[in-house]
């Protein structure tokens, strides 16, 4: 067992690191007394446990801003997510501790090396400081990390050289205890060990020989695990409002690669993205992104969401976006054919084309046609989903139907006792009673009728109701007359 | 190398009012008088159709219907805002798929453009159909480059006084009625002068 501890000595600035200037002091307060301070600030002068008004004489663009504990312990969640991808017993250590068993995936990355080389890269981007260290106890590894004392110290010679040097202060001691050790003239832990374990258990107590026995190995070291989430939720500070729907593709990109992340580790794809942009007085934008197949590709989604940006107006400059997913399907494994199938690629690139339309535009804009057992002609058809849409029983023997259909049945004018549309109507064919639905409260009782209209040559679907004042109307169009495979 | 093997040869070389297949790729009418006189014998692939009538191509669909039957069996065919609804039963009578028909529905002419281009462009459809209402001739000209990167056909449907315009589409025909029949008359075509043909000669005054 191998165990790698970081230690975000940073948590509680980097809660902060969106809203504010990297380049600029920044101070977090707890209290009335600095608790942490960034670089800038440390260039100033400024130190933690200062008071804020002694701060601000030092550097006067320092920024104060109290600790948010909540907003650190989701920060904290998150950074464990991440981790998972690199370890599946992760631990987290509050405040600002992570804990992951690497010894286990020492082959999934080829090496000890290589992983904690790809943990650090991935550190390093996320602009949040922290001091990593391993060691073949957790309680060991942490030590070392709290310490600040990071490297590699897998070897217990090692590690027992580096933990003999630590001072009573990165120790789990009472400031009473450390007190009367400091008076005593002991000042590290090595020379704590050199006293006979009975003695220091006795003053110290059997907490700290309990502690003293994880990090030698010497007993176990039982810690909770953490699991990711069940659904992925997680929101992000932007550094200004932005008023611009282009300004936000940047952080979106962001979101959608920790996404990616999760979904990978739990192994899913996602069929919806729920995502909603905040502005200053809490009101929301929110708007959802689905898919017909589900993707873990980020940037499927990203092109998605550019296309639905397109069409998306801000209400009010934006200062947080939340980027949700409940919607996931178990990932399903694509078997690559040696000879492609036409018909598998065609079908992708359709939804693909078909989920592009529906995020610039709207749901509503891609509608598939389906027709419907019913003899009252305009309720024959239906817009449906694709998957309803029955293979094509044609309808031979059936009596013949336009290819367009008005929405309204548009009155026509009577002249001389006959219908008129802009030319005269000539009758051709049969008259068709429909007289049906009595049992819902559309009822019909019309008379059908082809007609074609003199002028145009258009053929017209007309009918007459049957009861009331029996007036015309025009229901349908079937276009010009003209037949298949005439000869000139 | 004699002018015969060189006109056999170059198939590019216009030929006044004889079209010659162009090793380009159509799709038949379904019709022989169109099929004759369209290059390549059919609906160009990779091209702009513009249809032209008094009603805005309303009437004009059953024209293009046999080929919609081909193109449904090989890939999507979108219609782009039509003008009426498209009624379900009587295009699955015509024979042609249900599953193989979009019907786009936009909220305003940005909207249609932006569809008509990217449906256009997408190797997904093979067919797009759009009645707008306005359209310049540099849209059209996006869209049949759009065509031509796609390998779609676009059958755009225009009133009649659009002729007047000069357009980049690679066919042009309007709906002429006259007395004794159903004329087409191809204001422009692939390899071709402009020639009217006759659809539908009229049998007997009934035109039944």
């Amino acid at each position: 067992m191998l165990w790698a501890a970081l230690h975000f000595s940073g948590l509680s600035l980097a809660v902060f690191a969106a809203e504010t200037d990297d380049a600029g002091p920044l101070a977090i307060v707890r209290g009335n007394r600095l608790i942490a301070v960034n670089r800038a600030a440390v260039k100033a002068g400024v130190r933690p446990g200062m008071r804020g008004n002694e701060a601000r004489v030092l550097s006067r663009q320092l920024v104060i801003r109290s600790q948010q504990p909540a907003r650190e312990q989701a920060l904290l969640e998150r950074l464990a997510a991440w981790c998972y991808q690199f370890s599946s017993t992760v631990s987290i250590d509050a405040p600002m501790g992570l804990l992951l068993e690497i010894g286990r995936s020492q082959r999934l990355f080829g090496s000890i090396d290589q992983l904690l080389h790809r943990l650090e890269q991935g550190l390093q981007s996320m602009s949040v400081d922290y001091c990593l260290a391993t060691a073949r106890t957790a309680a060991g590894a942490l030590l070392l990390a709290n310490a600040d004392v990071a490297g590699r110290y897998d070897e217990t010679q090692q590690f027992d050289r580096a933990i003999q040097t630590l001072t009573l202060r990165a120790l789990p001691l009472t400031a009473k205890h450390c007190r009367a050790l400091h008076a005593a003239g002991l000042r590290t832990l090595g020379d704590l060990r050199n006293l006979p374990r009975a003695a220091v258990t006795e003053r110290l107590g059997t907490a700290f020989d309990s502690w003293l026995c994880r990090v030698l190995g010497e007993c176990g070291d039982v810690r909770e695990t953490y699991h990711p989430p069940v659904c992925f939720s997680v929101r992000q500070l932007l550094p200004v409002a932005v008023g611009v729907v282009a300004g936000l593709l940047f952080v979106a990109q962001r979101l959608l690669q920790e996404l990616a992340v999760f979904l990978r580790l739990r192994d899913k794809e996602a069929l919806a993205l729920q995502w909603r942009l905040f502005s200053e007085d809490a009101a929301d934008q929110r708007f959802e992104l689905s898919s017909r197949t589900a993707s873990q590709d980020e940037d499927y989604w990203l092109m998605l969401l550019r296309q639905r940006f397109e069409r998306l107006q801000l209400n009010d400059p934006v200062v947080e976006i939340e980027l949700k997913c409940s919607q996931m399907q178990d990932c399903q494994a694509q078997t690559a054919d040696l000879l492609p199938d036409a018909a598998i690629q065609h079908n992708t690139s359709v939804n693909g084309f078909i989920d592009k339309v529906r995020a610039r535009l709207g749901a509503g804009a891609v509608n598939y046609l389906c027709s419907v057992s019913e003899h009252r002609p305009e309720y024959a058809w239906t817009n449906c989903e694709p998957e309803m849409v029955k293979a094509a029983e044609s309808g031979a023997g059936e009596s013949i139907r336009p290819l367009w259909l008005l929405s309204e049945p548009r009155p026509l004018r009577i002249v001389n006792g006959r219908p008129r549309h802009e030319g005269s109507l000539e009758f051709v064919g049969e008259r068709e009673r429909i007289e049906t639905g009595w049992w819902d409260d559309k009822p019909i009782a019309r008379d059908y009728f082809t007609v074609i209209e003199t002028g145009s040559g258009m053929k017209l679907w007309v009918y007459r109701d049957c009861h009331g004042d029996r007036a015309w109307f025009l229901h349908g169009i079937f276009g010009c007359v003209i037949h298949q495979g005439q000869d000139s | 190398m004699t002018l015969q093997t060189l006109l056999d040869q170059h198939a590019c070389i216009w030929r006044g009012r004889r079209s010659v297949s162009a090793g380009q790729r159509t799709v038949s009418t379904g019709f022989d008088a169109l099929d004759l006189v369209l290059s390549g014998g059919g609906w160009p692939e990779g091209a702009i159709c513009e249809l032209l009538s008094e009603h805005r191509g309303i009437d004009l669909l059953p024209l293009v219907m046999p080929a919609l039957k081909q193109f449904a069996g090989r890939g999507k065919v979108c219609l782009v805002d039509p003008p009426c609804i498209p009624y379900a039963p009587a295009w699955q009578m015509a024979g042609i798929g249900l599953e193989h028909v979009i019907w786009m529905k936009t909220q305003d002419a940005g909207e249609q453009r932006w569809v008509l281009e990217q449906g256009l462009r997408d190797s997904a459809c093979v067919a797009v159909l759009a009645w707008p209402a306005v359209l310049s001739s540099t849209m059209l000209r996006r869209l049949q480059l759009a065509a031509e990167e796609g390998m779609t056909t676009g059958f755009i449907f225009r009133d009649m006084n659009a002729s007047r315009m000069s357009s980049p589409a690679a066919v042009r025909m309007a709906l002429d009625m006259r007395v004794d029949g159903i004329y087409m008359r191809l204001l422009k075509r692939r390899g071709g002068w402009p020639v009217d043909i006759c659809l539908q000669p009229f049998s007997d005054p009934a035109r039944a």
